[in-house]
């Protein structure tokens, strides 16, 4: 995809920096502030109850590049927006020193659920049209409000539960399994089995010997929590227009990571629709489910991990003899 | 060469050239280049905020008693006390030990301070003694600035101030770039100047990892054998994709209000054929994005179009351009008042 600009844009770069985040009026602390991730992460220690946090932004734009063109009425704007709650907030930022625009961003705990993205905007009079986007950040920043430490990257959330627990009453069907997949809701978690003998001691085992056999498991309870998850996220894949959505946060995430080897010659829209249509089909949904189980593998690396473990296991056979 | 002594200025002299907000600096300097007394290089004066960004601040915002207790901004600066024992003075004096509250400051780096984490011992009149990366950072820590302000540095010329600078000279090295026992030592004070000295450099080092350190983080309870196979963020895009890829789109809107545009377009390697929908779409924000038609299709280069509006492109071929205008009826809005998308999708023959 390739986007076409009816009149003149910045080619300067545009870029988006947090100061300082106040949570009620109570500064947060700058560690939870990353620039090198540029993530916020709004879970101040023992506060859950807050109501808004107010983030002092600044945003540098290629002034030069501006003073130079033909764009007048020229203003930054900071959008902060979730797609999950559909909120997007919109502050004008005011020019504190030529290209440099500050302000203060007020976001609202009840607008939001999960993590908020932060990004800038300058628009600008062209051609006598008011208000056209003609620069935006490229990196987002991401406010998160689940995380305590600010980390960009996502991860599937791994817990540890006795199965046979009786508090555990939604693993207990599970109690004689080694571990669950649970990909529904706002955040896929892999349960697993602490009452299973022995599978805590060797995933946590540091022993060379336990390697091959630690890393062949992990990779198999991986590649089972990916399959999980793509056959949870394509069901949540809707249809506008005949045009396969995609349905965002973690789902679209595992889609992205699992669709170029389930299709290595499509693109990720062209595998998206081809998903749809296979499972819209009577016929049934051919090698989908070969191709999906292919490129669960490769997320869980298995054929590395497995090959370590025939690999010792054939070096003990051959020391026995 | 103008540069570079600006630069040397700046990173030798900057705590002199930094004033409070009322004051007037200790020291000004400005460097001017000539040539036969021809000015090549104009005037220009050194500016430690420009250089040393950080620790300029830093050192501003004690003079100014704008520091904070905790790290909350960016720019802001945490003072804080670090005590130094002074052993009792073995000569005439015989002055009993004194404690002296040594300041230490603390800011965040510059995101492109290339030397993070390190701290500067100051006395006397601001003068650097010694610059020394500070090392048992704790992970997850916020880059930083120090200043350790100890004697006449830390404003104040008399009682322990004054007894701790006659104490840190006398510590000092022939150099003047540490402080350790010397002949000096031996000969003025008691027994003690090693350990002070090592007790000192210790609740410097506390110090600064307390005002760094992250909050208390969630143990996150994931083995590490398994955290790399769960990573769930977006893959970054292919570098040589398997599919057809847009390598460049280019076009406006025509006097008719059409969009004109000429696209080129990059293809794997493979030994079939291609057959593909060129779709123009207008951008939204978010949602469905409305598809135009096209009023005209022409090929350019190593591709047909086909009786049904779709680019066919033969095997082995790595490039292909086309150029297409756009049907102004189907524009949910005029071309000039939205921006256009160009996409390439899959399609089979008859299906479409």
């Amino acid at each position: 995809m390739t986007r076409l600009i009816p009149y003149p844009v910045l080619a300067g770069k545009t870029t988006l920096t947090v100061r300082a985040t106040r949570v009620d009026d109570v500064p947060l602390p700058l560690a939870m502030i990353s620039a090198k991730e540029a993530v916020v992460a709004l879970h101040s220690v023992e506060r859950t109850d807050w109501e808004c946090a107010r983030l002092s932004i600044q945003v540098d734009t290629p002034h030069k590049e501006l003073a130079a063109g033909t764009w007048s009425d020229v203003a930054c704007l900071a959008v902060l927006s979730e797609r999950r709650t559909n909120a997007r907030t919109v502050t004008r930022l005011r020019e504190e020193s030529s290209g440099t625009w500050t302000g203060e961003v007020v976001l609202y705990r009840d607008l939001h659920l999960d993590r908020a993205e932060l990004t800038a905007q300058v628009v600008a009079r062209v051609d006598g049209i008011d208000g056209r986007a003609i620069g935006a950040t490229d990196d987002s920043w991401f406010v998160d409000l689940r995380e305590r430490t600010p980390v960009r990257q996502k991860s599937i959330k791994t817990v540890w539960a006795d199965f046979g627990d009786e508090h555990n009453a939604k693993l207990k069907p599970f109690e004689g399994y080694p571990w669950a997949v649970e990909a529904v809701g706002e955040e896929p978690t892999l349960y697993l089995n602490r009452g299973f003998e022995g599978l805590e001691a060797l995933l946590r085992s540091g022993r060379r010997t336990d390697q091959p056999a630690r890393g062949a498991i992990a990779a198999q309870i991986a590649s089972e929590a990916w399959t999980a998850l793509f056959n949870a996220a394509v069901h949540a894949v809707s249809l506008e227009d005949d045009r396969a959505q995609w349905p965002g946060g973690w789902r679209e995430s595992a889609l992205r990571r699992m669709l170029p080897d389930v299709y290595l010659d499509r693109s990720p829209d062209d595998a998206l629709a081809e998903i749809v249509s296979r499972q819209l089909d009577r016929d049934g949904d051919g090698d989908l489910q070969t191709r999906v189980l292919h490129a669960a593998a490769k997320q869980a690396r298995l054929p590395r991990n497995l090959g370590g473990l025939i690999r010792s296991v054939r070096r003990a056979e051959q020391e026995d003899e | 060469m103008h540069e570079k002594l600006v630069r040397s200025l700046a990173e030798n002299f900057w705590a002199a050239m930094v004033s409070g907000r009322q004051d007037v600096p200790l020291l000004e300097a400005s460097v001017e280049a000539r040539r036969d007394g021809q000015v090549v290089m104009a005037e220009e004066k050194v500016d430690p905020h420009q250089y040393q960004p950080a620790r300029s601040r830093a050192l501003r915002a004690y003079l100014d008693g704008d520091t904070v207790d905790r790290l909350t901004t960016t720019e802001g600066v945490v003072a804080t006390t670090v005590s130094l024992t002074v052993p009792p003075r073995k000569d005439p004096e015989r002055m009993p030990s004194v404690v002296h509250e040594a300041k230490l400051l603390v800011t965040q780096a510059a995101t492109n301070d290339a030397q993070p984490n390190r701290l500067v011992y100051m006395r006397g009149p601001r003068m650097v003694v010694s610059t020394k990366t500070v090392s048992d950072i704790p992970l997850g820590s916020t880059p930083f600035q120090a200043i350790l302000l100890a004697g006449h540095a830390t404003g104040s010329r008399e009682g322990e101030a004054d007894l701790a600078e006659r104490f840190l000279r006398a510590a000092e090295p022939p150099e003047h770039n540490d402080w350790r026992p010397t002949e000096d030592t031996t000969a003025m004070y008691a027994r003690g100047t090693k350990t002070r000295l090592e007790e000192f450099r210790k609740a410097i080092t506390i110090a600064i990892q307390d005002i760094v350190r992250p909050p208390v983080v969630e143990v996150d309870d994931t083995p590490s054998v398994l955290r790399d196979l769960l990573k769930l963020d977006s893959p970054a895009p292919p570098r040589n994709p398997g599919y057809p890829t847009i390598r460049s789109a280019d076009g406006k809107p025509d006097a008719d209000g059409a969009w004109r545009v000429r696209v080129e377009i990059r293809l794997p390697d493979r030994p079939d054929s291609w057959l593909l929908a060129p779709v123009l779409r207008f951008a939204t924000r978010s949602g469905a994005r409305p598809e135009v038609q096209w009023a005209e299709l022409a090929a350019e280069s190593n591709c047909e179009i086909t009786p049904n509006g779709n680019l066919s492109i033969p095997a082995g071929v790595r490039t292909a351009a086309f150029s297409g205008v756009s049907a102004v009826h189907s524009h949910p809005v005029a071309a000039t008042m939205a921006m256009a998308e160009v996409d390439l999708l899959r399609v089979k023959e008859g299906l479409r």
